[in-house]
C-alpha cells in the first residue's frame, strides 16, 4: 500500500457529515417520513389514470405486491423503484413529476436510513437490482401497462411503508 | 539535426538502415523541434520498392513499426520523398492516399547523399496552453533552386482513440482531415487542428505542393498532452511572509491538467527550478531595481517551456505594503505588513505608527514588531467602508513616530456580504424560489454575484459552513432588484446550504451561508371550494371549503370575513364565527399554512358570499293597538288595528307579512293574512274578542305574541284617577297619572296622544303597567294642543281611558291675542335688531369657527359650549351646565314671534310657491347638521319677508331652507337645495331636520330627483314652526341624548324612516307639488310611532330605493324589513290627496 493514509481519509471523510448533522429526533424523522410518504402517493394520486383493478401478468420485477414490513425491505424496494422510475416512458403519464418522485423516493431512502441507523441496521444493495437487467428493453415491449403498474405498486408499496412505519421495532 | 548527421547514421549504422528498410515506421513528434529532408522525384523514381509482410515489432526508442501486405505500388513519378530524422532514427517510409505503403530497402536508402536533399524543413509541433489548439511551425531551411514559386502545404491527420500499438493503416484509410497551413510569405508555414482531443493519438502526415511536385512527409504521430507548451505563469508579485521574509509569487496558468515545475530568472542572472509558486527572497531590500521572469513546464513527462512570463520590477519603493489592497467582509480582521525607507534610511520597525485615513491613529497595542524592520497592524471586526466620494476604500498609512508619512498607502476595502436569502416552496411542493438582493451601493463596483448551494441528504446542520464542494445556480434578476433562483424539482428534506459568493479582482468573498429544507418554506394553496353561509336557526356563519392536495401535513386555517361593501373591514378569525348582524351578504376567505408553524400563509382563497336569507322565525308579533270609529251610517263599529313594524332584531332577517287572528269568547277563531301594511280594519261584531297579530316570514310565524282583548263590557272600567301633561321641551313631554283601587289586574297601559290642532293621526305606546309616569318622546310644537289619553288594558279587554286636554296653558293663549296688534311692530323692530346683532356676531363667529364649529347658541350639540373662552377645541365642548336654564326665560318671545311671523306669511303666500317651484330640482342635503340650521335663523327669516329673494332661489342654503318653509304653507314639507352648499358649514332644519341621521341622509344621495317631505307641519303652523327654530337657537332643541338615540340602529327607540323616490319632471307646474311623488320621510323620536305617512308612486320608485338604501348599509339595516308598509301608506295618501283636493 502505497498510500496507508488514504483509505482512513476516506473513512473519516465519509463519516465527517454525520457528525455534522444535528442530532435528528426520531419522531421527527418518523413524522417526516410518513408526510413525505403521503406526499408521494397524492403526486400519484393526482395523475393517475384510472385504479388499477387488474391482475397483471409478467411484470414480476415490478415490486409491491410484498408487504414491506422492515426498514430493510422499504430502502431495497425504493432502490427498485429508483431504478425503473427514469426508465418509464413519459407517453402515459404526461404530467406525473416522475423527476419529482425520483427525488422523494431519494429523500424517502435517506429518512430509512436514518431510522435505520438509529436502531443499528445495515442496509445492503438490493439482490434483485442486477438481475432487473437491461429495464429499458423491458419497459418497451409494452410501455402503457408497466407504467401504470409501476405507478400503482409504488402506491401499494407508500401505504405498506405507512402502515408499517409504527410497527417497526427492528431492521 | 544537419544533414552531415543524417549521412553519419546512414553510414555508420547499416544495421539501423536495415531495420528501418524492413518496418514501416511511425515517427513520434518530439516536444522539440525536428527535420524534414526530402528529395527530388528523379532519385526516387528509380528507387525499387518492395513489398513484404512486416509483422509489428517493437522498434527503436519511441517507433512502432506497422506494414502492410501486398502493398506495391509504384511511387508517382514526380512525388518527393520526404525522410524524417533525428539524433537517432530517420525514416523514410512513404504512403498513397490509400494509406498504402511504398517504402525503400537498405541499398536504396544508402543511395541518398547530402547533396541529393532538395529541400529540407525545420518543423516544430505542440499543444497551445489552452488545450484546444494544435499548431505546427514549418520553416523552410535549405531547398535547390530549381524548387520555385510558392509552397502549399496540407497537414493530414487522423484521430484515433487508441494508442499506437492498436492502430493499424489500413483503419486510417479514408478517415483523415485535411488543414491547410498558412504561410506568411517568408518560407514560414503555420498549421493549426482546432478542437483538440489531449488523450487521442494523432497520425499526421504532411502534403507539400510545389507547383506540380508533390512532397508527402512519413507518418507521424502525436499524443497533443506530451507536447503542451503551458501559458506563462501569471501574476508575479512581491509578498512577505509572516516571518517579515519578502518572496515572489506568482499565479500557475489556470488550464494545466498535471503539475509544473517553474524556472525563476533574476536580471541578476540568478535561476532557480521550483515547483512551488513562491520564492522567498529574504528580507533584504535592494536598492537598485531588477526584473523578475518566471517560466513552467510539466513536472513530470514531456513538454516544452513556456514562454518567459512579464517581467516583474522588483524595484523598491520608499515605503511597502504587503498586501497593498485587500478585500474583506464585515467584522473579520485583517493585517497589513509595512516597509518604510525614508530617504535612503530604513525606518525600524518599532518607529512605525499606523494611520487610517489619515485622521485616525490605530493604537500601538495592534501593531506587531515582526522583525527589526517590518511593522504589522492588525485591524479587528471591520465594518464596511463607506464610499467618501469615489474611494471605495479605507487608506492606511505607515508613517514615522515623529508624524510624518510617505503619501503612498494601503487600501482596505470592508463589503458587507450579509445578504439574506429567502426561500419558498410552491403549493406542488415541486419547486423552491430563492430570492436575494443584493445591495448595489455597498459592492464594489466590477463585483460579480452567484449563489452557490450544496445540498445534504437529509435536514440541515445546526451550524451551516461553507463546504470545499459546491454548485452554483444560474439567477435571474428581477424587476425589483431581487434575483431569482428556482430548484426544481427539489428534494424535500433535504438541507440546502446557500451563499452569495462575490467575485472581484482583489479577491473572493462569501456571504454568511443559510440552510433551508424545502419542507419548511412551504406556501400552500388557498384553500378551494370556499362556501359560506349563514345557518338556520343558530344563526352563525358558517364557512366550508376543500383542502389543497398538497402538503399532506396537518394544516392549520385563517378565515376571514366582512360585511360585503365597498371599504371592505376584514375580521380575521381561527375558529368559529359568530356574527353580529345575520342579515347580511358577507364576504369570506380562507388561506392555510402548515400546523408546525413552519412556511408561510398561503394566499387567500376565492371569496365566498353569504346570502341573506331567513334565519328563523320572527322572535315576537308586532306591538299593535286598535283604534274604534263608529260608521254612523251603517251603525257599525269598526276596528282599526294598527301596529308598528317589527324591529330587526326580533325578525332574521325579514317580515313578509302579518297574520291577525282573532278569536271570539264563544271560542270560535278566523285569521286574515297581511301582506303589506301595518293596519286592519274590521267590524266589530262580538261583545268580546281577543285579537293576536303574528309576524310572518319564510320560516314560520313568530311564537310570542301581543294579545289585547275588546270587550265592549269591560271599556265602561274606569280605574285611572287622574292625568297629567307636562311639557320639558320641544321633544319631551311627561304623562303622570294616578289610579283608582281597583280589583283588576293590568297588564300594560296604552298611552294615546294627538296634536289636536292638526290632521294628523293619533300617536300610541304601549307602556309598563307598574309605572305612573312616562316620558313621551316626540316632537311636540308648545304652542299647539296636544290631547293625551291613557287606556289600562286589562287581560279581559280595554279600560276607559282618562283623557288629559292640551298642555299649553291659556294665559299664554290669550297673551298672544291681546298683543298681537301692539307687539307686531315691537317684534319686528326687535327681529331687525336681533339680526343685526346675529349678523354681526355670526360674522365674528365665522372667522373663528366657519368651517368646523356652528353658532353654538343655535346648535343642539353645541349647546352649553362655552365660545367666550375658546382657548382649546377641547374647552369649546364642555358642556354649560346651565344651558337648558335659559328656556323659560325666553318663553314669552317664543308666542310673539309666532304671531307676526304667521302674519307675515299669509300675505306672501303667492309669491312663496314661486320659490318652491324653483327649489323643485333640489334634494336633501345629506351632509346638513341636524341641529345647527338655526344658526342663520335670523338671516333666514329677514329673507322671507322679501319675496324677490326668496324666489331667486339662489340664496345661501339657510335662506333657502327658511323661504322654502314659508311658501310651503300648503304643502307640509320642507326643501332644501342640496347644490348650495359650498361654504355653509349647517344646513340642516330643526326638529324634524335634526332627526336625519347620517347613515340615513347618505341614502339620499341617490340624484337629484329626491325629496324630503316633513309632513307633520300642517299648512296652517308653518309659522310656529318658525318660532320653534327661534326656540331651538335660544338653546331649547331637543335633549342632546337623542343623537345617541338615532345613531343606535339597533336600539328598539330608535326613529323610523320612511322613504321614497321618483321623478318629479312632471310636477314642475303642478301647484299640489308636495302631494306629488318624491321621497317622504317621517321622522320619530323616543320610539314613538307617527303613522303619518304620504307617498306616491310606490309601485314604481321602491324599488330603487331599495337598490339605493342596499348600496348603504346602515340603511338597509333600518329600512329591509319595512317595506311592505310603503304600499298600506301609499293608499292612504292617495284619499288624503283626494280629500284635499
Amino acid at each position: 500500500m502505497r498510500c496507508p493514509s488514504l483509505p482512513l481519509c476516506g473513512l473519516l471523510c465519509v463519516w465527517l457529515p454525520l457528525f455534522y448533522s444535528r442530532p435528528v429526533k426520531i419522531d421527527k424523522v418518523k413524522a417526516d417520513t410518513k408526510n413525505l410518504t403521503r406526499t408521494i402517493i397524492a403526486r400519484i394520486q393526482e395523475h393517475q389514470l384510472f385504479p388499477l383493478n387488474l391482475k397483471i401478468n409478467g411484470l414480476d420485477f415490478i415490486p409491491g405486491e410484498q408487504p414491506l414490513e422492515s426498514l430493510d425491505s422499504m430502502d431495497e424496494t425504493l432502490q427498485i423503484f429508483q431504478r425503473i422510475l427514469p426508465s418509464l416512458p413519459s407517453l402515459p403519464m404526461e404530467n406525473v413529476p416522475v423527476a419529482q418522485i425520483f427525488n422523494d423516493i431519494e429523500n424517502l431512502r435517506s429518512l430509512i436510513q436514518t431510522l435505520g441507523s438509529h436502531l443499528g441496521c445495515t442496509f445492503h444493495k438490493s439482490s434483485n437490482l442486477d438481475a432487473l437487467g437491461n429495464l429499458t428493453e423491458l419497459l418497451t415491449t409494452s410501455p402503457y401497462t408497466t407504467a401504470v403498474v409501476a405507478l400503482d405498486r409504488l402506491q401499494k408499496c407508500l401505504h405498506s411503508i405507512i402502515k408499517h412505519l409504527d410497527h417497526i421495532q427492528s431492521c | 539535426i544537419s544533414v552531415t548527421h543524417f549521412l553519419h547514421y546512414f553510414f555508420v549504422f547499416p544495421d539501423f538502415i536495415r531495420m528501418a528498410v524492413a518496418h514501416c515506421m511511425v515517427h513520434q513528434i518530439p516536444a522539440s523541434s525536428f527535420m524534414l529532408p526530402c528529395m527530388s522525384p528523379n532519385e526516387t523514381s528509380v528507387i525499387p520498392l518492395t513489398a513484404g509482410v512486416v509483422a509489428s515489432s517493437p522498434g527503436l526508442h519511441g517507433e512502432h513499426g506497422t506494414a502492410e501486405t501486398n502493398s506495391l505500388v509504384l511511387a508517382a513519378e514526380e512525388s518527393f520523398l520526404c525522410c524524417l530524422w533525428s539524433e537517432t532514427h530517420a525514416n523514410c517510409s512513404l504512403y498513397t492516399a490509400g494509406m498504402e505503403t511504398k517504402k525503400f530497402t537498405s541499398s536504396e536508402v544508402s543511395s541518398f547523399a547530402p547533396q541529393q536533399t532538395d529541400l529540407s524543413w525545420n518543423i516544430q509541433c505542440w499543444t497551445k496552453g489552452n488545450l484546444e489548439l494544435f499548431v505546427c511551425i514549418l520553416k523552410l531551411s535549405n531547398k535547390k533552386s530549381y524548387l520555385n514559386g510558392e509552397f502549399k502545404i496540407n497537414l493530414l491527420y487522423v484521430l484515433s482513440e487508441l494508442s499506437l500499438e492498436d492502430i493499424s493503416t489500413g483503419s486510417l484509410k479514408g478517415n483523415f482531415m485535411v488543414t491547410p497551413c498558412n504561410g506568411n510569405g517568408s518560407d514560414k508555414y503555420e498549421c493549426h487542428i482546432p478542437s483538440l482531443k489531449l488523450n487521442y493519438t494523432y497520425i499526421t502526415w504532411l502534403n507539400i505542393i510545389n507547383g506540380v511536385t508533390l512532397l508527402q512527409s512519413p507518418l507521424m504521430s502525436v499524443r497533443p498532452i506530451n507536447i503542451v507548451k503551458p501559458e506563462s505563469p501569471l501574476n508575479l508579485r512581491l509578498e512577505m511572509t509572516d516571518k517579515g521574509q519578502l518572496k515572489i509569487c506568482w499565479s500557475s496558468p489556470v488550464l494545466t491538467p498535471y503539475p509544473l515545475q517553474y524556472e525563476v530568472n533574476q536580471s541578476q542572472s540568478s535561476q532557480w527550478l521550483q515547483w512551488k509558486t513562491s520564492l522567498i527572497i529574504g528580507n533584504k531590500l535592494v536598492s537598485s531595481s531588477y526584473l523578475v521572469q518566471v517560466r513552467c513546464k510539466s513536472l513530470h513527462g514531456p513538454g516544452f517551456w513556456s514562454d518567459w512570463s512579464t517581467p516583474y520590477n522588483l524595484n523598491t519603493e520608499d515605503v511597502m505594503y504587503f498586501p497593498p489592497k485587500i478585500l474583506t467582509s464585515v467584522g473579520s480582521n485583517v493585517s497589513f505588513h509595512c516597509l518604510y525607507n525614508d530617504k535612503n534610511k530604513m525606518i525600524l520597525s518599532k518607529k512605525i505608527v499606523w494611520w487610517l485615513n489619515l485622521a485616525e491613529e490605530i493604537p500601538e497595542r495592534q501593531y506587531t514588531l515582526v522583525n527589526d524592520r517590518v511593522s504589522r497592524v492588525t485591524l479587528f471586526n471591520l465594518n464596511a467602508t463607506k464610499p467618501r466620494g469615489k474611494f471605495f476604500y479605507n487608506a492606511l498609512y505607515c508613517c514615522n513616530q515623529n508624524r510624518e508619512c510617505h503619501h503612498r498607502y494601503a487600501e482596505l476595502y470592508v463589503v458587507d456580504v450579509n445578504i439574506n436569502i429567502t426561500c419558498e416552496t410552491d403549493g406542488y411542493l415541486t419547486k423552491m424560489t430563492c430570492r436575494w438582493s443584493a445591495n448595489t451601493n455597498t459592492l464594489l463596483v466590477g463585483s460579480s454575484l452567484q449563489l452557490k448551494y450544496y445540498r445534504s441528504s437529509i435536514y440541515c446542520s445546526d451550524f451551516p459552513s461553507i463546504p470545499p464542494k459546491s454548485e452554483a445556480k444560474e439567477c435571474h434578476l428581477e424587476r425589483n432588484h431581487y434575483y431569482e433562483c428556482t430548484f426544481q424539482p427539489i428534494f424535500l428534506l433535504s438541507g440546502y446550504t446557500m451563499w452569495i459568493e462575490i467575485k472581484h479582482q482583489l479577491g473572493t468573498l462569501e456571504s454568511p451561508p443559510t440552510c433551508v429544507i424545502p419542507a419548511d418554506v412551504v406556501k400552500p394553496f388557498p384553500p378551494s371550494n370556499v362556501k359560506a353561509e349563514i345557518t338556520k336557526n343558530i344563526g352563525l356563519l358558517n364557512v366550508s371549503w376543500t383542502n389543497p392536495a398538497f402538503p399532506n401535513s396537518d394544516l392549520k386555517f385563517q378565515i376571514r370575513y366582512s360585511v360585503n361593501r365597498e371599504e371592505i373591514l376584514w375580521e380575521v378569525l381561527s375558529v368559529t364565527i359568530k356574527v353580529l348582524d345575520l342579515c347580511v351578504i358577507y364576504i369570506v376567505q380562507v388561506r392555510c399554512s402548515g400546523l408546525d408553524g413552519l412556511g408561510y400563509w398561503s394566499d387567500w382563497s376565492k371569496p365566498a358570499y353569504t346570502t341573506v336569507q331567513d334565519i328563523q322565525a320572527p322572535l315576537r308579533g308586532p306591538e299593535f293597538w286598535r283604534v274604534i270609529n263608529e260608521d254612523p251610517i251603517r251603525k257599525q263599529k269598526n276596528v282599526t288595528l294598527v301596529w308598528k313594524p317589527l324591529m330587526k332584531n326580533y325578525s332574521l332577517c325579514s317580515v313578509c307579512g302579518y297574520i291577525v287572528k282573532q278569536h271570539t269568547s264563544e271560542n270560535t277563531t278566523w285569521t286574515e293574512y297581511v301582506t303589506s301594511g301595518t293596519t286592519y280594519t274590521y267590524p266589530w261584531m262580538e261583545d268580546a274578542h281577543t285579537v293576536t297579530i303574528l309576524a310572518v316570514n319564510s320560516v314560520g310565524a313568530s311564537s310570542m305574541n301581543f294579545n289585547l282583548t275588546l270587550s265592549r263590557q269591560m271599556s265602561t272600567v274606569n280605574i285611572v284617577q287622574s292625568l297629567n301633561a307636562y311639557p320639558v321641551n320641544s321633544s319631551c313631554v311627561i304623562l303622570t297619572w294616578t289610579l283608582s283601587p281597583q280589583m283588576y289586574v293590568i297588564t300594560s297601559f296604552v298611552i294615546e296622544w294627538k296634536n289636536l290642532n292638526e290632521e294628523e293621526q293619533m300617536k300610541w305606546i304601549r307602556v309598563a303597567p307598574n309605572i305612573s309616569k312616562y316620558y313621551i318622546y316626540d316632537l311636540f310644537i308648545l304652542i299647539e294642543k296636544y290631547q293625551f289619553s291613557l287606556y289600562p288594558i286589562f287581560p279581559e279587554g280595554v279600560g276607559n281611558p282618562k283623557t288629559t286636554d292640551e298642555f299649553i296653558k291659556d294665559r299664554s293663549e290669550k297673551q298672544n291675542d291681546a298683543s298681537l296688534h301692539v307687539i307686531l311692530p315691537i317684534v319686528i323692530s326687535s327681529f331687525i335688531l336681533l339680526l343685526g346683532s346675529l349678523l354681526i356676531s355670526q360674522q365674528r363667529m365665522k372667522k373663528l369657527f366657519w368651517e368646523d364649529v356652528p353658532n353654538p347658541k343655535n346648535c343642539s350639540w353645541a349647546q352649553g359650549v362655552n365660545f367666550q373662552k375658546p382657548e382649546t377645541f377641547e374647552h369649546l365642548f364642555i358642556k354649560h351646565p346651565e344651558a337648558i336654564s335659559f328656556g323659560p326665560l325666553l318663553e314669552p318671545e317664543i308666542v310673539l314671534e309666532d304671531i307676526s311671523v304667521a302674519k307675515a306669511l299669509k300675505s306672501e303666500d303667492k309669491q312663496d310657491l314661486l320659490a318652491v317651484d324653483s327649489m323643485f330640482t333640489t334634494i336633501q342635503d345629506s351632509e346638513h347638521d341636524s341641529a345647527c340650521s338655526s344658526s342663520h335663523f335670523s338671516n333666514s327669516l329677514s329673507e322671507s319677508s322679501h319675496d324677490d329673494k326668496v324666489s331667486e332661489g339662489t340664496m345661501r342654503q339657510s335662506n333657502i331652507k327658511y323661504a322654502t318653509i314659508i311658501s310651503n304653507c300648503k304643502l307640509s314639507g320642507l326643501y332644501e337645495e342640496q347644490k348650495n352648499l359650498s361654504g355653509s358649514f349647517s344646513g340642516c332644519f330643526l326638529g324634524e331636520d335634526s332627526l336625519v341621521t347620517d347613515p340615513f341622509s347618505r341614502s339620499w344621495e341617490v340624484g337629484n330627483q329626491a325629496f324630503l317631505i316633513l309632513p307633520d307641519q300642517h299648512p296652517s303652523q308653518v309659522s310656529k314652526t318658525i318660532s320653534l327654530s327661534v326656540v331651538s337657537s335660544e338653546g331649547f332643541s331637543e335633549p342632546s341624548d337623542h343623537d345617541d338615540t338615532f345613531s343606535d340602529a339597533d336600539s328598539p327607540e330608535r326613529s323610523l324612516y320612511y322613504l321614497g323616490l321618483t321623478s318629479i319632471k312632471k310636477n314642475e307646474n303642478d301647484i299640489f307639488l308636495t302631494e306629488n311623488s318624491r321621497v317622504m320621510c317621517h321622522l320619530h323620536t323616543n320610539g314613538l310611532f307617527k303613522d303619518m305617512e304620504f307617498l306616491r308612486d310606490t309601485s314604481s320608485n321602491l324599488n330603487p330605493f331599495i337598490k339605493n338604501s342596499l348600496k348603504y348599509e346602515n340603511s338597509v339595516k333600518t329600512f329591509v324589513p319595512y317595506m311592505p308598509q310603503f304600499q298600506a301608506t301609499t293608499i292612504k295618501l292617495q284619499e288624503t290627496t283626494e280629500t284635499k283636493t
